[in-house]
């Protein structure tokens, strides 16, 4: 996978990944990585940028005697995660035009365009 | 390998980063091993499963870019140099007590060497009197005399082991010293530039 769209799809999983709620980086690894591979260095650099994006904010919390940061979704992130499904609809029309030639779905209609 | 030898080998991989990014960065995966222990993996699995430190190390630093001088503001510059009459003979007497400690160091183990290696010869001496002394008509005298030179041989062959340590110990102290106020030094050159 061209390493651009990867490193995009992995943020929009990491924001899934915490919709229904606050997560941690162990927890994040197992939760993504059976739909698309991710390891903990991947992870880290991605959980700092939408950080710094202000995509999700960070706290830490006591857990068994030692702290541990917790990573919770902010407003703006749950934006990205939707504005990421209605961009992939025009990835999916350009899926099907270079898969059968005119990027219609299986019914035959071609959706618009989102600008 | 265990959590802390993988943690301290990744914080000296990490050296490009400045010392707070570092930080946050081992912290990160500190709680990652400890997450995967309370799992239930070993602590040896545990760090087995994680990338090699080379390879985490390599990926941060591209993710970081090239590493981009700060420029320093102009008023630190000059003060820099308006105060090099005082913090420049402070760095010399800071190098001067390094020096004298290398050198008290060097000293001591050079001092310990020399006791074990007299006390080894003590044995050639113990020979040598007991000739002289047989030749001389004191028999007894030189049989005293080579045991105790054999004793003193002895006693310096047990110390060479103890010593030999010692001397390891305080190199190594001697040069974490040196690197320490290396990495602090060539940390504020890096500001400086």
């Amino acid at each position: 996978m061209d390493g651009q769209l990867r490193r995009g799809l992995l943020e929009v999983c990491v924001l899934a990944a915490m919709r229904r709620g606050d997560s941690y980086g162990y927890r994040l690894i197992k939760d993504i990585s059976p739909y698309i591979d991710i390891s903990e260095s991947t992870l880290y650099p991605i959980l700092r940028r939408l950080e710094g994006a202000q995509l999700v904010t960070v706290y830490s919390m006591a857990h068994n005697g030692r702290l541990r940061k917790y990573y919770r979704i902010t407003e703006a992130g749950r934006a990205r995660i939707a504005s990421f499904l209605e961009e992939w609809q025009d990835v999916l029309r350009a899926y099907r035009f270079i898969q059968e030639g005119d990027g219609s779905d299986e019914q035959g209609n071609i959706p618009d365009k989102t600008d | 390998m265990n959590k802390e030898t993988f943690l301290t080998k990744l914080t000296e991989a990490l050296s490009f980063m400045d010392p707070a990014e570092r930080n946050r960065t081992v912290q990160y995966y500190r709680e990652i091993l400890e997450d995967r222990v309370e799992d239930g993996l070993r602590e040896a699995d545990a760090v087995a499963e994680m990338e090699p430190v080379a390879e985490i190390a390599a990926r941060l630093r591209a993710e970081n870019g090239p590493p981009t001088k700060k420029k320093r503001p102009r008023w630190e510059t000059v003060l820099l140099i308006a105060g090099f009459p005082l913090w420049f003979p402070l760095l010399l007497a800071a190098g001067c007590v390094f020096f004298a400690l290398f050198i008290a160091a060097w000293s001591v183990i050079l001092a310990l060497f020399s006791v074990t290696a007299a006390l080894a010869l003590c044995l050639i001496a113990g020979i040598g009197c007991l000739f002289l002394l047989l030749t001389s008509g004191y028999p007894l005298t030189g049989l005293f005399l080579l045991g105790v030179g054999l004793f003193c041989a002895a006693l310096g062959i047990a110390l060479f082991i103890p010593v030999l340590a010692l001397s390891r110990l305080l190199i190594r102290g001697v040069s974490r010293l040196f690197r320490f106020l290396r990495g602090k030094l060539i940390s504020k050159k890096e500001g400086f530039a």
